[in-house]
């Protein structure tokens, strides 16, 4: 339907007069074609593919002249971003702000890609940080959730999520849907766990005192999942503590439910239903080895069960 | 025939393009509740996390009773045609139920109608599909479902049913034309002329009201027919048609008849359609001639290699940078109709979030050399696996 054809019912139905038609109707006329995401996205793949590309360059020719001087120049480049960044930086305070220059934000996303890869290239070439391997993961960590507050940078903040959660060990890669870590690992899984807690308490917290609001849904969303992959796994790898990581994802689905409900943000609500629904499912299929027919039975069940579950929740969120 | 009401789907427009106009300030806030008022939605608007959930789950449980039936009367199936015949009523059990839920739920695309739709659509088309003799080529079986798929469009109105029709149809051409002898020499230019054809037929009628209930459809046609002009044209896509249509195949592809024309075509077409993009301003047109400038480069360098892949990516990302800047500082004051200011048409939601995902993505990438220990987790600023 087109606006003109809109601007028409709503005169007939004497919604408007003719003098706001007019105004609407040159409104229309005059609107300018926004290739505002668009030229965005051309210059974050650009980001992307020269940051992925002068990664792989800097090891492909580590023996030759002419290699340390693309490795100053990557530095200069480097800390040249992030002064631009800090250039443009508007003045820190806690609601949401924004650099004073459209490409503050990109510097910035560059300068913290630049900086992994340097990073990388002095813990490969000179061992720069010897054998403690965790602070190769933890130092981008601090510094990236630091830069992300004073920036104002919410991709920065979930680089600095993703290098934390390595840190303990696991690996996120969202585009393939999964978290990947030594789960069968006490200590990893407890790591992750902890981890998790801590990471949704603070945001929680910081959520209360009102800074960086805009920040909550992110570090919950990252910490949310790692909290709910590390129990289901905890519930597939320690049938001896089955009992414990069973009640420990009850807890966290029912937290999860009741927080997506006050707050209206639905992914937790969807997070929590399939996180809980595999939980229960597995409990369900390795006590009681349901069969063909039960088995089916219980899909029918279940399926119908939470997609009225799923759909009443709807109305009353709306 | 229609499964939504349609006043319904068109109030949901109206209001659509009103409060638009409210955030620009044109409309106030008591219009606004006039406009409602008049203009009544009776859809249950869903949110998109719960419609996923509701996908999933519908699925589950649809499966469940499939599984179930079929268990249950698995000594009447054995049967290959009354297999059949339990799929086709069963497809139409579920449809039934669909529309009783559309009815009495009112439900709009909200994940649960989508699940049972595209089950009913699909179990029909493939009962009918069995129910042909055994031994036809694959075109007359996608022949044959196809006014099944077309049907369901037209009924439900329904993205992934468009997508499986359109998919269908380009497929019963291919696989058609590769049965007929010589046929592959036509087959690009089929495929350009399909293409072209469906989309100049879907923008003369995108707007047309009689259509209003599938204006997202025709919308989603648009972009499928864009891409498959792409990929008919590409010098890689015919090369290879050719190369699986020869009798003793050699260990590499070979040269193809009038290479010229599909190498020019593979970097015309991308050009042709950003000048008819820019002169008409017209997103899908703009945003696929990129990708489809991308694509031809990345065609070009599978065969004529100039620079390894570290300087390639170096490269154009240092292009790609610079372009997007030059672009930017100059749209900071609309030129020709074009502004760099975002407004509400931009598809910001498909952007931000794969952004997001692809940051965390590279950040975690493989490290450049193997072996390179790390705390336990992959992290590096090293190359990921994706083009990006």
């Amino acid at each position: 339907m087109s606006p003109e054809r809109v601007l028409q019912e709503l005169s007939e139905q004497h919604l408007i007069d003719d003098r706001q038609r007019a105004a609407i109707r040159s409104a229309e006329a005059d609107k300018l074609f926004s290739v505002h995401w668009e030229l965005r996205v051309l210059l974050y793949a650009g980001i992307l593919a020269f940051s992925m590309g002068v990664g792989l360059l800097i090891y492909k020719y580590i023996d030759q002249i002419g290699h340390s001087f693309l490795i100053a120049a990557l530095a200069v480049v480097c800390a040249g971003c992030f002064a631009f960044a800090a250039r443009f930086r508007a003045p820190f305070t806690k609601a949401r702000t924004h650099s004073r220059s459209p490409f503050g934000d990109y510097a910035l996303l560059l300068g913290c890609l630049l900086f992994l890869t340097l990073e990388g290239y002095l813990q490969y070439q000179y061992h720069f940080f010897g054998n403690r391997y965790g602070l190769v993961t933890f130092l981008p960590a601090v510094l990236f959730l630091a830069l992300a507050y004073g920036f104002d940078h919410r991709g920065v903040l979930s680089m600095g999520l993703t290098a934390l959660i390595s840190w303990i060990g696991v690996t996120v890669r969202p585009l393939e849907f999964y978290f990947r870590g030594n789960f069968r690992d006490m200590t990893v899984l407890l790591s992750a766990i902890g981890l998790s807690l801590a990471l949704m308490g603070g945001a929680l917290l910081l959520d209360r005192r009102r800074v960086k609001r805009h920040f909550t849904l992110t570090t919950l969303a990252f910490a949310g999942n790692l909290l709910l992959v590390a129990l289901v796994a905890g519930l597939f790898h320690f049938e001896e503590l089955n009992l414990i990581f069973a009640a420990g994802l009850a807890v966290a689905c029912f937290g999860f439910d009741t927080y997506a409900r006050r707050e209206r943000s639905f992914v937790f609500l969807l997070m929590s239903t399939i996180y809980g629904y595999i939980g229960v499912t597995y409990l369900v299929f390795h006590y009681l080895h349901p069969h063909n027919e039960a088995a089916y039975l219980y899909w029918i069940l279940t399926g119908i069960g939470v997609t009225v579950y799923l759909s009443t929740q709807r109305n009353q969120v709306q | 025939m229609k499964a939504y009401n349609e006043t319904w789907v068109r109030n949901k427009r109206i209001l659509e393009q009103a409060t638009r106009w409210e955030r620009q300030g044109l409309l106030d806030a008591s219009q606004m509740a006039g406009i409602r008022e008049r203009f009544p939605v009776g859809f249950h608007d869903a949110n998109g996390f719960i419609e996923i959930g509701l996908f999933i789950f519908t699925v589950v449980a649809v499966s469940g009773s499939y599984f179930l039936l079929a268990t249950l009367l698995s000594a009447l199936l054995e049967k290959t045609i009354l297999y059949h015949l339990f799929n086709l009523t069963f497809g139409l059990a579920v449809g039934l139920l669909a529309n009783r839920l559309i009815t009495t739920r009112r439900f709009y695309r909200s994940g649960v109608d989508n699940a049972l739709i595209l089950v009913t659509v699909a179990l029909i088309a493939a009962g009918l599909a069995g129910l042909l003799p055994d031994s036809l080529p694959t075109w007359a079986y996608c022949l044959a479902m196809l006014p099944v798929l077309l049907l369901g469009v037209a009924y439900y109105a329904d993205l992934l049913l468009t997508l499986a029709a359109y998919g269908t149809l380009v497929t019963t051409l291919v696989d058609l034309l590769l049965d007929v002898p010589g046929g592959h020499h036509f087959l690009p230019f089929v495929g350009m002329a399909l293409a072209t054809g469906l989309y100049m037929l879907a923008r003369r009628y995108e707007n047309d009201e009689r259509l209003l209930y599938w204006k997202d459809n025709i919308i989603l046609s648009e972009w499928l027919s864009i891409s498959l002009l792409l990929i008919s044209c590409n010098y890689f896509i015919v090369r290879q048609i050719y190369f699986w249509r020869m009798e003793n195949r050699p260990p590499e592809p070979p040269e193809i008849p009038a290479a010229w024309l599909y190498w020019a075509l593979t970097f015309l077409v991308p050009l042709l359609l950003f000048y008819i993009g820019i002169r008409q301003k017209e997103r899908p047109l703009l945003i696929m001639s990129a990708i489809g400038w991308g694509i031809a480069l990345t065609t070009w360098r599978y065969y004529h290699a100039l620079l390894s892949t570290e300087a390639y990516l170096t490269l154009n990302g240092l292009i790609l940078m610079a372009l997007a800047i030059a672009l930017i500082r100059y749209l900071r004051r609309p030129q020709n109709g074009f502004t760099d200011r975002p407004d509400e048409d931009s598809p910001k939601q498909f952007l931000i979030d794969p952004e997001t995902m692809a940051t965390i993505q590279a950040t975690t990438g493989r490290p450049g050399p193997k072996g390179m220990p790390f705390g336990g987790g992959d992290f590096g600023g090293g190359g990921s696996g994706d083009r990006y």
